[in-house]
């Protein structure tokens, strides 16, 4: 099972990002990626977990793309890419207007800013077009794989066309497929990754997981872009309830929770996972959260067990 | 005598990067700092210091603010600061306005943009911000400024915890000092100020190639507005006059000028022109390795080494 998980959304010391690193290598796990919300990095989180492994791919998940400016994202990510002798996935994102807003950043057109920082990030990290003429240094290090969010058709597309993976999260599974499909047509035969993002929450007490789920997805989904791939995928009721100050414990219904999530017994989840390879997932990204007072290293020994 | 290092200007492996890390680690170097000439991170190389040394500092020498909002600075700074336990100095300056036009950066006031960007840096690491939800509880790594006129090291006063000038003469750095210490009469900030100065060395027992070595080498930077307006403060107006006038830097560029602000020569000759600097008021001179001939990364490092054992 080609499975990759990230690191907690809201941060972990650089210790405890280690032994995670080196757990999903010894685990089994494709790829470990490092959420990027301030006040932490996803690249230095990434460096971190490139020096403490030597198989496992790591990565971004996902970097905000207003916060460096390309070159010195292509900077950070070909250094991950040397320490890691090859194993670097950068994910790429807008992040989302109220986060941004606080830290004065005008996101313009996201659609374009994204195409316009990945045609210049892949620039410079190739040297293959002119922006490169602007760089009079070459490194010598293989070009790491560039994948970008993507909640839209045609962001999906954008992917297709430029990126080699397609990270969305928190998309139902019929929706997922309409991304999917859009990334397809522009990627062609190219070597393309098609990921899901998926939260998750596993604990022996189910009650608690459910719970815990409830709140977690509750949370996210009044994100603006969230909001909006809910709706159209037919959760505008559930939008609704949390938009009016319904605490997510009654305002997600069960279907919103078992399509966007997975929560219970580890065991009890393969199924939904089997679910997402079956809708054309190639690389399902869980986002671990605690259920009760559980720790970064609780988590994942709960995640292991999903390969088990 | 305290001195720190930095990696070569123009890049470096990361392999190279981790051997000059253990050469410095191993010798009375007291910080070991990288450059950010893109397409290299100066925050990544001081992190894959940070993984090889136990008790050098590192830091950056210096990272542009113009290339990473300041929050994702300071992230990546406690990152570094978290993995060696405190040994970071985040070294912080504008760059050049040729380098920034090539990138489409607009400048603005370049030193209002430094004094925002340090006190949000500040204040993101040390928690008191009030844009950021998640804290960390780490020590708040110091901050140095670049500063090449009187005006930026009055602004390093007041604002940073240490002024990194860079081709001063020692006379020039002088008046720096009291610049410095004008500011900081005026700052809430109470930690130790540390002075450097950025000395480029072309160390070789071969004075001539060396000197022929420290023109070639400098006449980049001589192109530069920022650097030729501190020749012009360090009494180098007829040289700048000739750049302006069209000269060629490798032409214009004098054995006297290049004696005068690097370290240029044999070992004995750049031990008494660092004297020099400590003695016009360097805390930690700051010495950047050039090759001479065909000295490799560790070769320059190694010579280095010898200059201030």
């Amino acid at each position: 099972m080609k499975l990759g998980i990230t690191t907690p959304i809201r941060g972990c010391s650089v210790k405890e990002l280690r032994s995670l690193a080196i757990k999903a290598e010894q685990a089994g796990f494709y790829g470990i990626f490092s959420p990027e919300v301030p006040i932490y990095s996803a690249i230095g989180n990434a460096h971190v977990m490139a020096e403490a492994t030597k198989s496992i791919r790591i990565g971004t998940w996902v970097t905000n793309i207003y916060m460096r400016e390309p070159i010195m994202c292509a900077a950070e990510a070909i250094t991950v890419q040397e320490v890691s002798e090859g194993r670097m996935i950068l994910g790429l994102g807008n992040s989302h207007k109220p986060v941004n807003d606080i830290f004065g950043i005008d996101m313009g057109d996201q659609y374009e800013s994204m195409r316009d920082y990945v045609v210049k990030l892949r620039s410079y990290a190739d040297g293959s077009s002119d922006h490169y003429e602007k760089v009079p240094i070459k490194r010598n290090v293989p070009v790491f794989d560039i994948y970008i969010t993507g909640l839209t058709e045609r962001t999906a597309g954008l992917a297709g066309d430029l990126a080699d993976g397609i990270m969305p999260y928190l998309a139902d599974l019929k929706h997922l497929k309409k991304l999917y499909s859009s990334a397809k047509s522009k990627a062609g035969d190219k070597k393309f990754e098609f990921t899901s993002g998926i939260p998750v929450f596993l604990s022996n007490n189910t009650d608690e997981a459910i719970k815990a789920a409830r709140v977690g997805v509750g949370r996210q989904a009044l994100r603006p872009s969230y909001k909006r791939v809910l709706t159209s995928s037919g959760f505008g009721e559930d939008v609704k309830k949390l938009e009016a100050g319904i605490p997510p414990e009654e305002a997600i219904s069960d279907e919103l929770l078992n399509q966007l999530s997975l929560y219970g017994k580890p065991e009890d989840c393969r199924k939904q996972l089997e679910a997402q390879y079956a809708n054309g997932a190639t690389l399902p990204i869980l986002t671990p959260f605690p259920v009760g007072s559980q720790s970064p290293m609780e988590m994942m020994d709960e995640l292991v067990k999903l390969l088990d | 005598m305290r001195v720190a290092v930095t990696t070569p200007v123009w890049g470096c492996s990361v392999e190279n990067l981790i051997g000059i890390a253990k050469l410095a680690e191993d010798s009375p170097v007291e910080a070991l700092l990288s450059p950010e000439v893109p397409p290299y991170s100066s925050l990544s190389n001081a992190q894959i210091f940070a993984s090889y040394t136990k008790e050098t500092k590192v830091g950056t020498w210096i990272a542009n603010i113009y290339l990473r909002h300041p929050v994702m600075c300071a992230a990546e700074a406690m990152t570094i600061q978290e993995l060696t336990g405190g040994r970071l100095i985040l070294g912080l300056g504008v760059s050049h306005k040729p380098v920034n036009a090539r990138l489409g950066i607009d400048m603005a006031d370049p030193i209002e943009s430094m004094k925002n960007y340090v006190n949000s840096v500040r204040s993101y690491m040390d928690g008191s911000s009030d844009q950021i939800s998640l804290k960390r509880k780490i020590p708040v790594a110091p901050i140095f400024i670049a500063g090449l006129t009187e005006k930026t090291a009055e602004l390093a006063g007041e604002v940073a915890d240490g002024l990194m000038p860079y081709l001063a003469s020692a006379e020039h750095l002088r008046k720096l000092k009291l610049c410095v210490e004008k500011g900081r009469a005026s700052s809430s900030l109470s930690s130790d100020f540390t002075m450097t100065t950025g000395l480029p060395c072309f160390i070789s027992e071969d004075l001539d190639l060396a000197v022929e070595s420290a023109i070639k080498g400098l006449s980049g930077y001589a192109r530069l507005p920022f650097y030729q307006r501190v020749l012009k403060l360090s009494g180098y107006e007829d040289v700048v006059k000739n750049i302006e006038d069209g000269m060629n830097p490798a032409e214009a560029l004098t054995p006297e000028l290049v004696s005068n602000l690097a370290l240029v020569g044999p070992i004995g000759k750049c031990k008494e022109t660092l004297a020099k600097f400590v003695e016009a008021g360097a805390d930690l001179p700051i010495i950047t390795p050039n090759p001479v001939g065909k000295q490799s990364p560790l070769e320059v490092m190694e010579r280095i080494i010898e200059v201030i054992k």
